[in-house]
């Protein structure tokens, strides 16, 4: 059976670290004391090479010897500027929340996953949004994912995650009142949705001072250690999750 | 028999510039300004994930040589 090669993708990013790399040594050998130095300006590559697919993923093989027929990949990369770099990341500054990957790494394969980055969806909080301006037949066609997977995807989307609970610093974030335990600070995901979620500590609700959609600060009206806490944002979606303020942050 | 060892593309590109920089090029009253390569390269990636980028070793290739990429590229020399 004939070998799959390389992913591309995995080529590409190969030949941009290596250009950094290039562009640091240059960099630093100017430092050092060379008088003259050289910034790459820009850069292609014609790459004799076998191309094919497996699966969604794009692969190339070398071409070998004797080969005459490979194709030619031509590659052609610039430097750019600062604006451009921040014109062209705004979209991922503005991926609130966790990757696909994170929510989704194990209800869809790599494949499925890949699909959606495709489709221009890293996250989940674009996915919700997408969701909402155009259904989900949409997205399922334009990422060609099966719509009982998508639906499934899309149901775990929108329940609420903790992903983990540290007791609040002094920070002035709450009023601290004398006799009080300190706060907790709830981060997750889909924490809020829409109107005030409702939060147990331990079967006891507890007052929330602050919610925002990855984050929450809530105030027990006992102090607890240990234990576990359920955060309901809607009547039917709701999430419980242990934690333990003893151990040491990761 | 000796093999040549392979190198990392960005080891070759710099050795390549730096071999056009003379060693007071700042000194003198001509300098260069820009630098165009435009060369067959062995492209490989390596074990490790390196991408290894090679100008072709010096002798006749043969039908059992696999074809070289071709690398063109453009540097502009700024003071250091």
């Amino acid at each position: 059976m004939d070998e799959p090669g390389l992913p591309l993708e995995q080529f590409i990013q190969a030949l941009t670290s290596q250009l950094d790399r290039a562009q640091e040594t240059m960099a630093l050998k100017a430092r050092a004391g060379l008088p003259l130095t050289f910034a790459v300006k820009d850069l292609t590559i014609d790459l004799r090479t076998h191309v094919g697919m497996s699966g969604s993923v794009v692969h190339i093989r070398p071409a070998g010897p004797g080969d005459a027929e490979a194709s030619v990949i031509h590659l052609s990369l610039t430097t750019i500027t600062r604006p451009m770099i921040e014109e062209n990341t705004q979209s991922l500054e503005s991926e609130k929340g966790p990757s696909v990957q994170e929510a989704f790494g194990d209800k869809l394969g790599a494949d499925e996953l890949r699909r959606l980055e495709w489709a221009g969806i890293r996250s989940v909080s674009q996915l919700r949004e997408l969701q909402k301006d155009t259904g989900a037949e949409v997205i399922g066609r334009v990422s060609q994912l099966p719509i009982d997977r998508l639906r499934a995807a899309l149901a775990a989307a929108a329940a609420p995650h903790v992903s983990h609970v540290v007791a609040a610093p002094d920070d002035g974030a709450a009023p601290a009142t004398p006799g009080t335990p300190p706060p907790l600070r709830i981060r997750g995901w889909n924490l809020r949705d829409g109107g005030e979620p409702k939060v147990l500590i331990g079967g006891r609700p507890a007052a929330v001072l602050h919610a925002s959609d990855t984050e929450l600060l809530v105030q027990p009206d006992e102090h607890v250690a240990a234990g576990t806490l359920e955060v309901r944002t809607t009547p039917d979606l709701s999430v419980a999750a242990s934690f333990d303020l003893t151990e040491e942050p990761t | 028999m000796t093999t040549v060892p392979r190198l990392p593309l960005a080891d070759t590109l710099v050795g390549l510039l730096e071999s056009l920089v003379p060693e007071r090029a700042a000194a003198g009253g001509i300098r260069l300004g820009d630098v165009r390569l435009a060369l067959p390269l062995e492209l490989r990636l390596a074990d490790d994930g390196r991408l290894l980028g090679n100008v072709s070793r010096w002798r006749w290739t043969t039908d059992f040589d696999a074809p070289p990429s071709r690398l063109t590229a453009s540097f502009h020399a700024v003071q250091g």
